[in-house]
């Protein structure tokens, strides 16, 4: 190979490279620089995979350990309704189960409340509910060991 | 030589696609199930994130499901999609009906479960009580649900 085609064999990958980052990246979040992926599954009609990814972001910024913590032990982050049984033997569950997160013990999947709404406000509170369910994953996690 | 290593890696290749695809292995827990193909599943990756689950956050769950079921099927059916079903015509070769692809972890794991109490019902030759059903899944969902 001659220094032309590596330059341009370099280019090729470093674009592809660069392309599949930002693809990732805008679905879902990740790190190559930390070893961190995590899948943001949204919900459609009720959702908003953005405040979830600036949630994530607000944890980097802000807690070095707490972002490792997430990274470590949360490999799925969906917005979901936390079912808190089974509604055939309990109708309210939805009643119930509004506004709540949580955690899929044996997963390492987080369950947000639906939120559609955009503002600081929501971004926090994401981001503090995602530092608690990633906690109950460590907990999980280890005490497995 | 080189056409033999080529056709080694295809053969690797295509089988590893099929056991990530078709079958879910747990030698440990002599856990063995087939997963049969589905155009609505597609990759059948729920179902076998959701027995995963059900190993690691429900142990006892697991080993039941383990012992009573060897065969799922993915394909929707009378459960509908998000759902499940259990055929009594089935029954000889242990399959349950799983179609929950557009639904969460913890629902289908409570699913496979619900079914399995079914397929336990009718290896016991009860009636197919729905009742007896849903308190299992109840339980299931109680168990990995952690608020």
């Amino acid at each position: 190979m001659n220094s032309k085609d590596f330059l341009v064999y370099t280019i090729v990958i470093s674009v592809l490279g660069l392309g599949t980052y930002f693809v990732i990246n805008a679905l879902n979040y990740f790190d190559p620089v930390h070893a961190c992926y995590i899948d943001v599954d949204r919900d459609i009609l009720r959702g908003n995979r953005k405040t979830i990814l600036e949630a994530i972001h607000k944890i980097k910024r802000e807690s070095r350990q707490d972002y490792k913590i997430m990274c470590k032990y949360v490999d799925k982050i969906s917005e979901n309704f936390c079912i808190a049984s089974d509604w055939h033997l309990d109708p309210s569950w939805r009643d119930n189960s509004i506004g709540k997160s949580c955690y899929i013990r044996g997963s390492k999947t987080i369950y947000l409340f639906p939120a559609e709404e955009y503002s600081q406000d929501v971004v926090s509170a994401r981001a503090k509910a995602i530092k608690k369910y990633s906690n109950f994953s460590r907990e999980f996690w280890e005490h497995k060991k | 030589m080189k056409t033999t290593i080529k056709i080694t890696i295809f053969i690797l290749i295509v089988l590893g696609l099929i056991y990530r695809y078709f079958f879910y292995i747990d030698f440990e827990n002599a856990c063995y199930v087939i997963l049969k193909p589905s155009i609505t599943e597609f990759s059948n990756a729920n179902i076998k994130r959701a027995i995963k689950t059900l190993k690691h956050g429900a142990p006892e769950d697991y080993q039941t499901f383990c012992t009573n079921v060897n065969t799922i099927d993915p394909n929707p059916s009378c459960g509908g999609f998000g759902g499940g079903c259990f055929h009594s015509s089935k029954s000889r070769t242990k399959t349950i009906d799983i179609s929950t692809s557009q639904r969460d972890l913890a629902w289908t794991a409570a699913i496979i479960m619900h079914e399995t109490c079914h397929a336990i019902q009718y290896s016991e030759g009860r009636n197919l009580n729905e009742e007896e059903c849903y308190k299992v899944d109840d339980k299931t969902i109680k168990t990995l649900m952690q608020l």
